[in-house]
């Protein structure tokens, strides 16, 4: 009996990939061999078994043949004088069909590095043909290898795959399982694609298939495709590494926009309401789960207003915060705003632009939650309970509003982080940037303000003295061993006069996470964004 | 990246041949994987570098590099003060010798097993780390300035570790030329308090057990043996090389324009190094140097009290102490003749090989040791400096794993209570002020520090010698 390595982490290792799983294939033994040498037998439809020490999983060689219609029509055929490369037959593309002995030789019957260095995905044998979980399963390998493309002959045989109607026979459980991996892969979009190319996805997922082709206002969608849009939408969610539920809610989020009368075209009207019932629909249909499910409807029936939180009145904010279950659930509403972000983010040339709406929603949610609900309902009759803590809390928004509106942000960087103050006034935004700072180290709102710290300086242009400004703050905080929570800033033609606030370092209180070393020139910029706020921010080196 | 923006000249090293204004080629070491996943900012930033005035050879990126500021990190470039060449703020950092030192503890891995969880808890109660933790020494005007030009000599002098350390140090412990009076009020007011701190973000304190051997000679001769334990410490300048960063980074970006410098990026702010300018700052920046070594020679005195304390009779000997954010003038022989260059390392090891003049008597036959730190929770390596190394890249080498993810997205996908546990679980035991910063050094946020060695190898650069897996660490 000989034993070898197969599939993924052979060509993973040929990649120069970290390997996860090693999987064995067993040749020229019986299930008894194997009990007898202590494998635990595991397989209920084919031999499979757990190593006695390390429980990687030993298969014995194998053969399959078709035997009815979907993926679990198989007849299944181990015995001892099955060999390697008939096993490695049945496997689906040539680059999970090598092998590795114990002294690390490659058995490569199929071509497999050859398609690997022409980064190639190509089927073994037309038994490919037999399992249409393979055609997701290609699509999903291209979202996660993303410089690989599909054979011609394999893209060929999947779209008969989907036009003899072999594809229908796969179970709802299934396409969403092979749809929620490759979500959570390196570029989705690529899935989509491959699905699109064999014309699987208007199979599988109508409802984003009928996306492509339909145009939305240039003016706001660069890309004008609504499915090219999706597409940057979700690939944006992957590059930022978001949960399946914001990545999910990131692909479903503009159904709508597909069955809107192209009479009607480029504008899509009250889209939410319709995606909100196309989304219901597809989560029944490939039995979505809860989690994933409310979070796609929230995200679709509110974008648009999480899009416009900077117009809506204070009271709408509130309706927004509860229909969101922001109240409750600030997890979720947190994972709303990074949903909604990422559809801002997808569109060409909107990576790096201001986008203020989750800042300042999550300002207002803290506004909101701060109206003592309890206090509020002692003091009126019972049945204006509800009403009048609705009223304090738009209060709450409203007073944290006539701030103008100044908050801040960050912004990735590969090693470091961005910092970006956002305000009605230069000043307000150098403030607000100040802040995001501190929000580098712990969470501003924590830090108390017991000491006053004064800060001058001067610079040719307000560039720079946004980072003299910022080093300014680095050099008392490292050499006060302070953190600053608020900041009052005047500026004078390029001089500047500011006191901050704040307080000793705490370890137990401000958990701080990182020290800065420098404000830095890059991504510097100051000046002012479309709705004419004042924006000033860079990268600081930590 | 996109390769077919490359000439490739080997399995491992790739050329983008002078266009615009570079006076000379960029080459970048890595192989296809690495090359593919690097930032497109690093090809925009190393070629930046390459029209940067008295260049010389070309502008080298190691396998490790990613977006920095001006330079990539992971960048090499000399200049000629002859030929008006510059130094730069930016091609040296704001963590000014920056570096790794690892220490020899005699003891097996076994020795330690049962005092592992007291051996974390006493290091990290021990030895300051984290936002706002200070030292035991304060510093007046006269120490400072003394530290400043003395280094880790000028510890030793005040008791922190023997003479014999000195010898296993980069520039002997002591950086010649630091100038402590062009070294700002505002540096030194950072510093006052913060000399044996290890600071935060990737700096840390590592046991670590010799796992692999890979060249048994070199082996020998830095005394390692597999199952045996280590210490690395990995820190900087601290607040004093930030200041000083962040003050000459703006006056070169002022100055520029005066000497006639054309700058592509404000990032990569230089001044000629015959100028004022560029004196004052080779000055403080030597002076920048001498503080991280001093800072390195005290934290390394501090963790063989926790030692002698807990283990009595343990001797902990330097086996060498690295830099790798610094610029140095070395003699360098490009095309058959030796010249004086201000060698820049941004985020890269120097490298000597055999022979080097610069190396103790007792290691110069056999080369520099290159200590490579990976991330929390992952492999370390020791390297060894090459023949052929000294013809490629002014005798450089990578420096880490490199991030892979920003700390946002890291954030994102960890928690720090969580990685602690599962670190625990794997037998790495992680001491830190802060869950969040834990989560934001996650493994998984860097590049394979494996995948970068090994292409260091191939391409020459250093050979490996030895892979360290993780015990303790303290994270700062």
């Amino acid at each position: 009996m000989k034993t070898y390595i197969v599939g993924g982490a052979v060509r993973d290792r040929l990649l120069g990939l970290p390997v996860a799983d090693r999987d064995h294939v067993v040749v020229g033994a019986t299930p008894d061999d194997m009990v007898a040498l202590g494998y635990q037998p595991v397989g209920k439809d084919f031999p499979v078994f757990l190593h006695p020490q390390t429980h990687e999983e030993y298969a014995l060689a194998r053969t399959e043949r078709k035997s009815g219609h979907g993926y679990k029509g198989f007849t299944v055929y181990a015995a001892p004088e099955v060999t390697l490369e008939e096993d490695l037959r049945r496997r689906d593309l040539t680059i999970n069909a090598m092998a590795e002995d114990a002294a690390g030789a490659l058995v490569d019957p199929y071509g497999g590095q050859r398609d690997l260095a022409a980064r190639v995905f190509r089927h073994v044998s037309e038994a490919f043909a037999e399992d249409p979980v393979r055609i997701l399963r290609v699509a999903r390998f291209a979202a996660r290898f993303n410089d690989f493309t599909v054979a011609p002959e394999t893209n060929a045989l999947m779209r008969r795959m989907v036009d003899n109607g072999e594809i229908d026979a796969l179970v709802p459980e299934r396409v969403w399982q092979e749809i929620a991996r490759g979500l959570m892969e390196a570029q989705p979009s690529r899935m989509f694609q491959a699905l699109r190319d064999c014309g699987a996805l208007a199979r599988l997922l109508p409802e984003i298939d009928c996306l492509f082709g339909v145009p939305q206002p240039p003016q706001h969608h660069p890309e004008i495709d609504t499915g090219v849009h999706v597409m940057l939408v979700v690939d944006w969610a992957a590059q930022q590494s978001m949960s399946l539920p914001v990545r999910f809610a990131a692909l479903t989020h503009d159904l709508g926009k597909g069955v809107t009368p192209p009479e009607l075209w480029p504008a899509h009207h009250g889209h939410e309401g319709k995606s909100v019932e196309l989304v219901r629909a597809l989560c029944e249909r490939i039995r979505v789960p809860v989690d994933c499910r409310d979070l796609a409807v929230a995200v679709a029936r509110d974008h648009g207003n999480a899009h416009r939180a900077l117009e809506l009145r204070p009271g709408t904010v509130v309706e927004l915060l509860e229909r969101v279950d922001a109240f409750r659930r600030p997890d979720r509403f947190e994972a709303f705003l990074q949903a909604c972000e990422c559809d801002f983010r997808g569109r060409p040339g909107y990576e790096d632009k201001p986008f203020p709406a989750p800042a300042y929603l999550r300002q207002a949610l803290h506004a909101a939650q701060a109206v003592d609900a309890g206090a509020v309902a002692r003091s009126v009759e019972p049945a204006r309970i509800r009403e009048a803590i609705f009223e304090a809390r738009a209060r709450a928004v409203a007073a944290s509003r006539s701030q103008g509106g100044a908050h801040w942000e960050h912004f990735p960087h590969q090693a470091d982080v961005g910092v970006r103050g956002i305000g009605p006034t230069l000043a307000a935004a150098f403030e607000q940037t100040a802040r995001a700072m501190t929000a580098v180290v712990t969470d501003p709102t924590g830090v108390a303000a017991n000491e006053a710290v004064d800060i001058r300086c001067e610079a040719p242009d307000d560039e720079l003295l946004l980072v003299d400004w910022l080093n300014a703050l680095i050099l008392e905080m490292a050499a006060r061993h302070l953190l600053f929570g608020r900041f009052e800033v005047s500026l004078d033609d390029h001089r500047l006069h500011a006191t901050a606030w704040g307080e000793p370092v705490d370890l137990d209180k401000h958990q701080p996470a990182v020290e800065i070393k420098g404000a830095t020139y890059t991504e510097l910029k100051v000046g002012r964004n479309e709705s004419g706020q004042w924006f000033a921010q860079c990268v600081v080196d930590v | 990246m996109n390769l077919a923006q490359f000439k490739q000249v080997s399995e491992v090293e790739w050329q983008i041949a002078p266009f615009g204004k570079m006076r000379v080629p960029a080459v970048i070491f890595a192989d296809q994987a690495l090359i593919r996943d690097m930032d497109e900012k690093v090809y925009e930033q190393l070629t930046n570098v390459a029209t940067l005035p008295g260049i010389v050879q070309a502008a080298y990126a190691m396998p490790d590099a990613h977006w920095g500021y001006g330079f990539p990190i992971g960048g090499v470039a000399a200049f000629d003060a002859d030929a008006g060449g510059v130094v730069s703020a930016g091609g040296v950092g704001f963590d000014i010798s920056c570096g790794v030192r690892t220490l020899h503890t005699g003891l097996k891995a076994a020795d330690i097993a049962p005092l592992k969880q007291r051996l974390a808890d006493r290091l990290f109660a021990h030895i300051p780390a984290g936002v706002g933790s200070t030292g035991q020494l304060r510093l007046n005007a006269n120490e400072m300035d003394a530290m400043l030009r003395g280094g880790a000599r000028w510890a030793v002098e005040h008791g922190y570790g023997s003479a014999a350390d000195l010898d296993r140090i980069e520039e002997q412990g002591c950086m010649a030329g630091a100038e402590p009076s062009k070294v700002s009020d505002q540096a030194k007011r950072r510093q006052r308090d913060e000399i044996g701190t290890l600071g935060s973000g990737n700096h840390y304190l590592e046991l670590q057990e010799i796992v692999e051997i890979y060249d048994t000679k070199a082996a020998d001769r830095f005394r390692l043996r597999v199952g045996e334990v280590v210490v690395s410490i990995h820190c900087g300048s601290r607040g004093l090389g930030h200041q000083i960063g962040t003050e000459f980074l703006k006056q070169m970006v002022i100055a520029a324009p005066g000497y006639g410098i054309e700058l592509p990026d404000r990032e990569l702010a230089c001044a000629p190094i015959n100028a004022p300018l560029g004196q004052a700052y080779l000055g403080a920046m030597r002076a920048a140097i001498n503080c991280a070594l001093a800072n390195r020679q005290v934290i390394a005195h501090l963790t063989r009290q926790v030692f002698a304390d807990l283990l009595p009779g343990t001797h902990l000997t330097l086996i060498y102490d690295v830099s790798h954010n610094t610029c140095k003038l070395e003699p360098h022989t490009v095309d058959g003749q030796s010249r004086r260059l201000y060698v820049h390392r941004k985020g890269a090891t120097r490298a000597f090989g055999p022979g080097h003049p610069a190396l103790p008597n007792e290691l110069r036959d056999i080369g520099q040791p290159v200590l490579i730190g990976g991330s929390m929770g992952t492999a370390s390596y020791i390297l060894v400096g090459t023949e052929t190394g000294m013809t490629r890249a002014f005798s450089s080498a990578c420096h880490g794993a490199g991030r892979a993810m920003s700390r946002h997205q890291a954030t994102r996908q960890w928690h720090g209570r969580a990685l602690v546990d599962e670190l625990a679980s794997q037998g790495v035991l992680i001491r830190s002020p802060s869950l969040r910063g834990v989560a934001e050094e996650a493994p998984g946020a860097y590049k394979d520090v494996s995948a970068v060695v090994e292409a260091a190898d191939r391409a020459g650069l250093a050979r490996k010698v030895a892979r360290l897996k993780p015990l303790v660490c303290i994270k700062g």
